[in-house]
């Protein structure tokens, strides 16, 4: 019965605050098994594109769930489009979307129209409607032929893209991706990376190669769940490749 | 994800999907109370030949139970020690009935159908002030998945196999399956939520 009555708030329609940063973080701290993975974390992010950087298991995937509302700080408070994260949890795929890691976690439906319309039938359009714009989107693509193909019969690249499509369908303000490039080969990556400069969407990042954020306009570097440096892509990156190489 | 849809089309494609749902269920309705065992072989072959008709390999859609023989074995070995072995068999030849039945609509209709098709059902509720998505939306994917459960605890078995696991202690593999069961769960779930959750952004 929980989900019913989850139902009523998730229907409070909210909308963004206009001028409020994509994010703004103030002392988040999130636990976990009474271990301490964000630790007090303060970042305004409004950048177009931002790119998260550091080692495994510095909070990154941690930091990536907090935006979209999969999980909760346990102290501080966040703000998305200056929605109060903790409040509104529910609301924030509205704005915030993302890309799993891997495809085959996130496409729920057999066909791939299906899971382009899903998204469209969330926000509120009938199943007819949202499955004539995936189509027409699909067209816009040049991937009309795409339609009816069950989604499992795409390359490891066509899953990653029709993710990204379905989720851009949902025209959320911000794109957030979790290391979403790892099961792509070179050519795909930068086909990916190409296609993400060309959206509006403002993008937080993900990943360990580095290259690939070389025109972002900023930089975080996590360590062990606190920022160790932020700033532009060329200073970050380089003092985060010196501590690579050389430890701290 | 592992889908068990068949784009192709064939006569029962062509049913409307709520048809198809509501003969489901009359159909478990009226097979669940059966124990006559050469009632349900009569009505297994019938079964087959549906699949038969589905066109080229149609009958080799119907391997989907064949992972679940261990559950099966188990079953029958159960009523053999309790002294009731036809009623072993009774339950096994019901289970696999009900299995089959139940992808013939998985195989032949579209995810999107049955989700329009089961809101449609679920009317009554709205009566009552409740939504009829969030339910419809959990009830077909729990459809959907259970075929892929199925297969995902035959994956486990080949891999026991390729790394040369004895076969007769092949019930171990009940724990990796359960766990890649939950993991599956986590999966659907979050992607779910991450686009708004079972009821949406409406
Ligand atoms: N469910 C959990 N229970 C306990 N600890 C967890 C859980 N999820 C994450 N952690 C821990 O939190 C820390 C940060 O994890 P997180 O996944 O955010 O790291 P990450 O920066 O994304 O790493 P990677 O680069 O490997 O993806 C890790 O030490 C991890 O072990
Ligand atoms: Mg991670």
């Amino acid at each position: 019965m929980r989900w019913f009555r989850q139902e009523k708030s998730r229907r409070s329609a909210l909308s963004a605050v206009s001028g409020a940063p994509a994010i703004d973080m103030r002392n988040v701290v999130y636990k976990r098994a009474g271990k301490v993975i964000l630790d007090g974390l303060s970042l305004q992010l409004d950048e177009r594109r931002v790119g998260i950087i550091g080692d495994n298991g510095s909070g990154k995937s941690t930091f990536a769930r907090l935006l979209n509302g999969l999980l909760s700080p346990d102290s501080g408070t966040l703000k998305v489009f200056g929605i109060d994260a903790t409040q509104h949890t529910a609301s924030l795929p509205q704005f915030v979307g993302f890309l799993f890691q891997n495809p085959d976690h996130q496409i729920l439906f057999p066909t791939v129209l299906e899971e382009l319309a899903f998204g469209l039938t969330q926000l509120g359009l009938k199943q007819g409607d949202a499955e004539r714009l995936a189509r027409e989107y699909l067209r816009a693509q040049c991937r009309i032929e795409w339609a009816d193909r069950p989604s499992q019969s795409l390359s490891e690249g066509e899953k990653q893209r029709l993710c990204l499509w379905s989720v851009l369908l949902m025209k959320p303000r911000l794109l957030v991706l979790d290391e979403s490039f790892a099961s792509l080969d070179l050519r795909s990556r930068y086909d990916f990376m190409a296609e993400l400069n060309r959206q509006q969407q403002q993008l937080l990042m993900i990943t360990h190669e580095l290259d690939l954020l070389e025109n972002f306009e900023r930089i975080v570097w996590l360590h062990k769940g606190s920022v160790k440096a932020d700033g532009d892509a060329k200073t970050v990156i380089s003092a985060y490749k010196q501590y690579a190489r050389n430890g701290l | 994800m592992i889908s068990l849809y068949r784009p192709a089309s064939s006569w029962l494609h062509n049913h409307r999907a709520g048809h198809k749902l509501l003969a489901l269920c009359f159909v478990s309705i009226f097979i669940f109370p059966l124990t006559s065992l050469a009632l349900l072989l009569s009505l297994l072959m019938l079964c087959a030949s549906m699949y038969l008709s589905l066109g080229k390999d149609g009958l080799a859609e119907m391997r989907v139970v064949v992972p679940l023989w261990p559950w099966f074995l188990m079953m029958l070995a159960f009523h053999w020690y309790s002294g009731e072995p036809v009623a072993g068999l009774v339950a096994v030849v019901k289970m696999v009935l009900m299995i089959l039945l139940a992808n013939l609509l998985t195989l032949s209709t579209r995810q999107s159908d049955l989700l329009s098709a089961l809101q449609q059902g679920l009317t009554p509720i709205t009566w009552l002030g409740f939504s009829t998505r969030p339910l419809a939306l959990s009830v077909s994917l729990m459809i959907r998945y259970i075929p892929v459960l199925v297969l995902l605890l035959g994956q486990h078995r080949q891999a026991w196999r390729a790394r040369g696991g004895a076969e007769r202690r092949k019930w171990l593999l009940v724990v990796p399956a359960l766990i890649g069961a939950l993991r599956l769960a986590d999966h659907v779930g979050e992607s779910l939520t991450a686009r708004g959750g079972v009821s949406g952004f409406r």
